[in-house]
């Protein structure tokens, strides 16, 4: 069956969420949260793929894509929150066995749930513990998302641009780049303040569930030392994988859900051999 | 390489962006947008462009009269390091640079022209390198 | 309950949603205002899920609907009518109630010329709007406004005076996500050279043309033009309500859902 989307309400927000219809398997239904300011469409190819084997579930947070807003017209700003919202939604929709996987924002974002929420395991996309961006330019350009003299569907254009990796194929490129156009500057705002204030870095001996990390190694934006810091931290994991793949990007779920998925796939199954805590601590 | 060397790459640079370069320039990067100066300051020269409607309309050495309008400034150590990557975001970013590249004019101005400026300095290191 | 699905038409991957309301008392579609998407309908769609099968698709670069190859959008009345023709072609729709409000009340009478249509409701809807000045249009999708800003005021002004704060909040959230690119073709395009005017006479199904009270951008003498070029329509009914403005299906779906219902009624559609 192919993709269809519903609505639920939670907490007084009515939140759209996509399913691939695939059959529930008991290696865990996957949950995807998207990048920053984009919506749950950078799944469709992992969905696909997925779809005569695992149940994958995608939503879109509140302010992006089909979800409503936040009260007052206004998007999460605080990671807590964040994640307080997606195991919220994940209790509602009754997800057995969540298989959490996030890029960007969204990736960042597992390393919160995972040391936050009972998931079965999780898969961290160009994500990082930390981000070391507080200074005023970076919060500059943050402000400067939702302002009446500057179009953040213009603004951004170089920045998506370069984040993705020289094997991306021109069909997903343009669809990145449409995830530009579309963007909504308070939602992308919201987004980025979660970005640029992040760091759970200290609490990553909470997580102790199975992590595989991938990186896009074309993503100048995320680079190695991110992992290492992130695979130094995860001691108490049950299993750290680190996947890098030659000339994909940021956006590498929409770049490259193949190979993706092969990952995850070899993850949950059980086929990956050795541990990334042998070589980078 | 003498000022007067750069000044002449600033002049092939012009000669690319009116040029082969114009419609991808203009099209695709906003440049068609973009009107008033432009200035890349290297080594504490300041080289200005004057663009009309996205044409290069003058290159000169020197600050622009009315100030600053948009631009970076950077030293011949950031300006290799660009050449060699030749990614404007990363140039850029105090994430990832200890010494990224200096605005010039309003962080507003520069918001407003950030894909404008990138492709200049992408195509400026194809003049200046290439 | 409402849900979506996706479909392929013209090689374009399109967002379809419904209420999964009973078909037998016809289907009903509905076509969206400038730069907007489905989720205008959802009051509608909610209110009528015990009584009609109710369709709303988002159109290429809209919404969740993919855009046009390069990343563009329908930018002309006729394409983008006859874009939805074939999306009914795709979906097994045949002889649907077409409701549109502003763009997509236009979209309402070129479909009534062009394909066979139960009956039409066209809210604040036209067959001739010249109306955007080029300043505004070339603004749109510019680097230097935020078209997610500069229609704020616009929009609110077209928000009626009885509407709840809940529904203006959500009309104004539509202009928080407007994505310039699509807003500039739907606008400046589509609706600003929209003149079907000369084959108003293939208009041979019943029609509902809605206007706010409090909408200030029509006026009774564009009404009166348009109903007087129906000249081959069977039934005509033309209904002023108080209280609200530009974006009907949001700012009183119950109420417009009554009127149209009453309307079906009385034309027999």
């Amino acid at each position: 069956m192919a993709i269809t989307g519903q609505y639920i309400n939670l907490d007084g927000i009515k939140v759209y969420y996509e399913t691939n219809n695939g059959p529930k398997n008991p290696l865990g239904t996957i949950v995807c949260l998207h990048t920053a300011g984009r919506d749950c469409r950078q799944y469709h190819g992992i969905m696909d793929i997925f779809a005569d084997k695992y149940e994958v579930v995608a939503f879109d947070m509140p302010a992006h894509g089909k979800s409503w807003p936040l009260p007052g017209n206004k998007a999460i700003y605080d990671y807590r929150v964040y994640g307080q919202f997606c195991w919220r939604l994940v209790e509602a929709l009754k997800i057995e066995n969540p298989v959490f996987i996030g890029c960007s924002v969204g990736g960042n974002m597992m390393y919160h749930i995972a040391e936050t929420y009972p998931i079965k395991a999780m898969v961290a996309m160009q994500a990082s513990t930390y981000i070391k961006a507080m200074g005023t330019a970076y919060g500059t350009t943050v402000d400067l998302l939702d302002n009446p003299y500057v179009s953040c569907q213009h603004s951004h254009w170089d920045f998506s641009e370069s984040l993705m990796g020289q094997k991306c194929p021109p069909e997903a490129h343009d669809f990145i780049m449409w995830g530009v156009c579309q963007e909504c500057g308070r939602a992308k705002k919201g987004d980025l303040s979660i970005y640029n204030n992040f760091d759970v870095t200290g609490e990553l001996d909470k997580i102790t569930c199975p992590c595989l990390l991938i990186r896009g190694t074309d993503d100048w934006n995320v680079p190695d030392h991110y992992y290492e810091t992130a695979i130094k931290g995860l001691v108490n994991a049950e299993k750290v994988y680190w996947e890098k793949v030659e000339g994909y990007g940021h956006f590498i779920i929409v770049e490259a859900p193949e190979i993706v998925c092969r990952l995850i796939d070899d993850f949950l199954e059980g086929r990956m051999t050795g541990d990334a805590r042998e070589k980078v601590c | 390489m003498t000022n007067e060397e750069k000044l002449e790459k600033f002049k092939k640079l012009q000669e690319l962006i009116n040029g082969p370069e114009a419609d991808e320039f203009l099209n695709y990067w906003d440049g068609r947008f973009f009107t008033g100066d432009m200035t890349f300051i290297m080594d504490k020269v300041p080289f200005n462009m004057f663009f009309y409607k996205g044409k290069i309309i003058d290159v000169f050495i020197g600050q622009p009269a009315n100030g600053y309008n948009v631009g970076i400034s950077g030293d011949e150590a950031q300006w290799n390091e660009f050449f060699r990557h030749r990614n404007f975001q990363l140039a850029t970013s105090i994430k990832h640079c200890d010494r990224p590249f200096t605005n010039l004019g309003s962080a507003l101005a520069n918001r407003q022209n950030n894909a404008v400026i990138s492709q200049v300095m992408r195509v400026f290191a194809k003049a200046y390198c290439d | 309950m409402i849900s979506s699905y996706y479909v392929m038409v013209d090689g374009v991957k399109i967002f379809v949603e419904t209420n999964n309301g009973p078909k037998e008392n016809g289907t009903m579609c509905c076509f969206v205002s400038a730069g907007r998407e489905s989720r205008q309908y959802h009051g509608l769609m909610d209110y009528y899920a015990e009584k009609f099968e109710v369709i709303c698709f988002d159109m290429p670069g809209h919404g969740k609907s993919w855009p046009l190859p390069g990343n563009n959008c329908l930018d002309n009345y006729v394409d983008f009518c006859e874009f939805i023709i074939r999306t009914f072609e795709v979906l097994g729709i045949e002889n649907p109630i077409c409701l549109g409000a502003a763009l997509g009340g236009n979209a309402c009478f070129y479909l009534a010329q062009h394909t066979k249509v139960r009956a039409i409701v066209s809210m604040t809807g036209t067959d001739y709007s010249p109306f955007v000045s080029q300043n505004v249009i070339d603004n749109l999708d510019h680097p230097y406004a935020s078209v997610q800003h500069t229609h704020i005021d616009f929009t609110d002004s077209l928000i009626g005076s009885a509407v709840s704060r809940e529904n203006r909040e959500f009309i104004l959230w539509g202009v928080l996500t407007e994505c310039g690119r699509t807003k500039k073709a739907d606008y400046g395009g589509v609706y600003n050279g929209f003149d079907v005017r000369k084959d108003m006479d293939r208009v041979t199904c019943p029609c509902l043309i809605i206007r706010g009270g409090d909408d200030w951008s029509e006026n009774q003498e564009m009404h009166d033009a348009v109903m007087a070029r129906l000249v081959n329509c069977p039934y005509i009914d033309y209904r002023v309500i108080p209280g609200i403005a530009h974006y009907h299906p949001q700012e009183a779906p119950e109420l417009i859902g009554d009127v149209i219902i009453d309307f079906l009624q009385k034309s027999h559609a």
